[in-house]
């Protein structure tokens, strides 16, 4: 390059914007200095840095500007001294080995100045990653942690108007300087038009960010943090390793090199037209033809910026459609109300209902945000809570729930932690005599868990649902508690759990609407259920189990009774019928054996009659024939005696030893 | 061309000045909240939009908004300290209640701290102290023997207390002026300290073992009296049984009266022949006979039948 082309005398427009681009980023990093003090977290504080940084590249390329023009200015005059004398037939009056001041001052500019400003610049843009970094390491906090959590809240409106504005009129000011440093005289502009388009970038993101953060539901502020440090931590690292690299280069004499403070990096945004060039180099290599020369290629290089612009107003204008689903309906807000609905207008929703029903299910329009927007409200669909546990989490009740459903669940175990015992008075059928002095024993616990399933079935409930609570759900949970909590403080705890648990169900479902109409919450109860009333599982639960046993023992011991007396009667007809039957046979027997008896003796008496002194001595011999022929007979001389002791039976042994002894006796 | 470039280009520029414009100088208040106006730090007469829609501001630096949720807000009160009833109860009564914003101004102006807390956090934590005055206080007047019952006066009981503690809060939250106003009030849980459940739970075991007790004894008297019937029963067949056996057996007794009229004829024969049957079948069995040496069949059998003519 020819630093002393006659036109780079011409450097005021180049040096008015650069001292534009000083007073612009100046008011900037102040306005940002002055929101970061508002501003909860660290992003605006990085922001200033960020801005402020700007001020100095333009500093640096007016410096830059004024050397050169001074020394091209300087150069002219020279020349044309030179001429003049010339034409005056004078020699000259500067020898070949002066270098004229401006030249000087040139030259320490791009020797020494620009290199300690890259420096400087480079630490400057090192600050904010070496303050956060240490800060974090100091603290102990992950850094994974602290950069990828996100924060709830959302942030003010005019946090994110500010920063688009301000990238607005940077991104003005990059891109008047980024055109201005195509000409090659105005070239070192492009420090400042690169740095001015990033922060532009910068800016810009922040900006939208914080405008869809109501919107998304978090603000991703943490990680614009991490991408903005990062980006200066990479400029600030290629700032110095220009420094270093320009140290080695060799320099050509009257060619002036590119400054270490002109990023490349910032100069693809300066320049983006460089980066195209260099993408047609590498495809017309790689194809081994001038992809670049086709039209399509040409088209796309112009019609590049335009098409993005067209992506992102389709984006924006993407937000006019309104996609509602089945079980659901949409209410359109214009400027914060409900559409069509005037400033002042009494809130008679059912009427306004009536009128504009909200969106049912279907594509459909409205105008874009901010203008309108659209709120989805799950309506046939049905919600459920569920309660009866110790935890007002709706999805650790659930939890607890399932749980007590797939396990067996008995009543002498603690079945599921945290199960609610609710209050009943005793029931009469359980007081054991005069009222009791100690007067906590006037009362039981009960455990039971419940489901509520409600919807919003009518138009005029969408729009009460909307807008009358903020956590419907909470609501909804602490009106079926109450109710709950009501209902059992006067109920009869047998027929609760036992006899009428339907009966229980249908009151709870009427409390529970009557109290939700009641706090006009905007939706309709659809059932109530009942899952597990039960006694507080654990030492009273098994007495209750050991009622129910104590039921079965009883009718044990009725069984028992009834075998025993089964047992008892079963034999006694029997036993009655062994006697009626004795004295039936022995009946007979004397009837039949008399009358046998009674003609025997008849015949007896004839053959009595007809031998009456024979006849005695015959029967007599007949009956000692026969009668001893078996026993034992014992002949004794008319002198023995035999004593027989009648306590003793008459065993052989005894006999003979009594008859030796009266032989003995009778030898004597 | 290039003109045509250029007025596309300040098309543009004025489409986006404007966008910024508008959102720089006006603001929305959503349905169900309301918006303070901060103009250089105060609230001006006209500085709170209650309706919903689209206002014009001041930039920030001149004019700040602070928006308020107007919705109805549910706020717990856990029971963490028991508190007792006029018939010395304790108990834990865990609360919730609704209250919403009645006055932004004001509830801006009263609950804006120094300690850190935000708006909410305070109003919170102002409610609490509220509702647990307010619960102690209202407690205090009621037997819980009233409240749970299952007298036909419990409804009313438990009513008039719900209320009572509701108009406590509200009265006390009013007083205070804090732009906020109560709307309703939830019981949500009662527990007894761990003492008091013991005896209660104790109280339910023993009636329990009670019950089971007194349904083993009745099992165990009607089986005695079922086995009592039974025997009785049996008694009775066996004594009817016994007697129409006597009577079956003198019936046969009677039969073979009739026939034995036939030895009147010659009582010594029958006699005789019937002492003969007797000894024969006395020595049937295992028998040993002494005889004397003379005349050993003599003397065996007296009283030989005499003819009769």
């Amino acid at each position: 390059m020819n630093g002393f082309n006659p036109e780079a005398a011409d450097t005021k427009r180049a040096e008015t914007t650069a001292g534009t681009g000083i007073f612009l980023h100046l008011v900037c990093a102040v306005v940002l200095l002055i929101m970061s003090f508002s501003a909860e977290g660290l992003l605006y504080s990085i922001l200033w840095i960020q801005c402020g940084a700007g001020l100095l590249f333009f500093l640096a390329s007016y410096l830059h500007l004024r050397f050169r023009r001074l020394a091209v200015t300087e150069q002219l005059d020279r020349e044309s001294l030179e001429r003049k004398r010339k034409s005056q037939g004078l020699g000259s009056l500067f020898s070949a080995d002066d270098v004229p001041p401006a030249k000087r001052n040139l030259q320490h500019f791009n020797r020494f100045f620009a290199p300690a400003l890259s420096i400087i610049y480079a630490l400057i843009l090192l600050l904010p990653a070496i303050e956060l970094f240490y800060g974090l390491i100091k603290m102990g906090t992950p850094l994974k942690e602290f950069f990828f959590s996100n924060l709830p809240r959302a942030v003010g409106f005019h946090m994110g108007v500010i920063p688009l504005i301000i990238a607005f009129v940077l991104f003005i000011l990059g891109a008047y300087s980024s055109g201005l440093c195509r000409v090659a005289h105005w070239r070192p502009i492009r420090a400042g038009a690169g740095y001015a388009l990033s922060s532009a970038a910068v800016l810009g993101l922040v900006g939208i960010c914080v405008l869809l953060s109501s919107k998304i539901g978090f603000y991703p502020e943490r990680i614009i943090i991490l991408l903005t440090v990062i980006g200066m931590s990479l400029l600030a690292l290629e700032i110095i390793a220009n420094v270093v690299l320009d140290h080695y280069r060799p320099r050509l004499p009257d060619i002036e090199q590119r400054p270490a403070y002109d990023s490349r990096l910032s100069g693809i945004l300066a320049e983006p037209q460089g980066v195209f060039k260099t993408f047609a180099h590498t495809l017309d290599y790689q194809f081994g033809f001038s992809v670049s020369d086709t039209w399509f290629f040409r088209f796309i290089e112009r019609a590049f910026a335009p098409l993005i612009l067209v992506v992102i107003v389709s984006f924006y204008l993407l937000s006019s459609f309104v996609l509602v689903r089945p079980g659901q309906a949409a209410i359109i807000e214009r400027f914060g109300k409900p559409r069509f609905f005037y400033t002042g207008a009494e809130k008679d929703w059912e009427t306004f209902a009536a009128k504009h029903p909200p969106l049912s299910e279907g594509l459909h329009f409205k105008w874009p945000w901010p203008i309108e927007k659209s709120k989805i409200i799950n309506r046939t669909r049905l919600s459920l809570i569920t309660l009866g546990f110790g935890t007002a989490n709706e999805e650790q009740a659930r939890q607890k729930a399932e749980e007590l459903r797939t396990k067996l669940a008995q009543w002498d175990k603690q079945h599921i932690e945290d199960e609610n015992l609710y209050l009943m008075p005793l029931p009469s059928v359980m007081q054991t005599g005069s009222a009791t002095q100690n007067q906590r024993e006037n009362y039981v616990f009960i455990s039971g868990s419940f489901t509520v399933e409600f919807a919003i079935n009518n138009n005029a409930d969408v729009y009460r649902y909307a807008y009358s609570c903020r956590d419907p759900q909470l609501m909804m949970r602490a009106i079926a508690e109450n109710e709950i909590t009501k209902f059992l403080a006067g109920a009869d705890f047998w027929k609760v759990m036992a006899n009428q648990t339907e009966q229980t169900r249908l009151t709870l479902v009427k409390n529970i609407s009557d109290a939700v109409k009641e706090n006009k919450l905007g939706v309709e109860v659809v059932n109530v259920g009942i899952n597990n009333f039960h006694p507080p599982a654990g030492e009273v639960g098994a007495g209750f189990l050991k009622v129910i046993t104590s039921q079965q023992d009883k009718k044990i011991e009725v069984y028992g009774g009834e075998i025993k007396a089964t047992t008892i009667i079963g034999m006694a007809p029997s036993q009655a019928g062994a006697l009626t039957t004795d004295a039936e046979i022995y009946k007979f027997r004397r009837e039949q054996v008399s009358a046998a008896e009674a003609d025997w003796f008849k015949n007896q008496l004839t053959a009595f009659g007809a031998a009456p002194e024979i006849y005695p001595v015959l029967k007599r011999m007949q009956m000692l024939e026969k009668a001893l022929s078996a026993p034992r007979k014992i002949i004794l001389p008319e002198s023995a005696t035999m004593i027989m002791d009648d306590s003793k039976a008459a065993d052989p042994d005894s006999i003979n030893s009594i008859l030796a002894r009266e032989i003995n006796k009778l030898n004597k | 061309m290039k003109e045509k470039k250029s007025i596309w280009t300040i098309l543009l520029a004025i489409i986006v000045v404007g966008i910024l414009a508008l959102a720089m100088f006006t603001f929305t208040v959503e349905e169900s909240t309301n918006a303070i106006v901060y103009t250089f730090g105060a609230v001006r007469e006209d500085g709170v939009k209650n309706e919903p829609g689209l206002y014009f501001r001041w930039p920030v630096g001149i004019q700040r908004i602070v928006t308020v949720d107007t919705k109805e807000r549910i706020l717990k009160v856990p029971g963490n300290e028991p508190v007792t009833t006029k018939d010395q109860n304790p108990f834990y009564l865990s609360l919730s209640i609704s209250w919403k914003v009645s006055d932004a101004g004001l509830f801006i102006r009263r609950l804006t701290n120094d300690e850190g807390l935000t708006i909410e956090e305070n109003a919170q934590r102002f409610l609490q102290d509220k509702v647990r005055g307010a619960r102690q206080r209202t407690v205090n007047q009621f037997n819980l023997s009233d409240i749970f019952s299952d007298s036909k006066e419990q409804p009313k009981e438990y009513k008039k207390f719900v209320n009572t503690l509701l108009t406590q809060v509200r009265q006390e939250t009013e007083q205070s002026d804090y732009g906020i106003v109560v709307d309703n009030l939830f019981i949500t849980r009662i527990a007894f300290p761990q003492t008091n459940s013991k005896a209660i739970f104790d109280s339910m075991i023993k009636e329990r073992e009670l019950r089971s007790e007194k349904n083993i004894t009745d099992g165990k008297n009607e089986a005695a009296q079922i086995i009592n019937r039974a025997n009785l029963q049996k008694q009775n067949l066996i004594s009817q049984a016994m007697a129409d056996s006597r009577r079956i057996k003198g019936q046969g007794d009677a039969a073979a009266a009739e026939f034995y009229k036939a030895f009147r004829e010659n009582p010594q024969l029958a006699n005789f022949l019937r002492r003969l049957d007797t000894l024969e079948e006395i020595l049937k069995k295992k028998a040993t006979v002494t005889l004397p040496s003379k005349n050993p069949l003599d003397g065996l059998i007296e009283n030989p039948p005499i003819m009769k003519k």
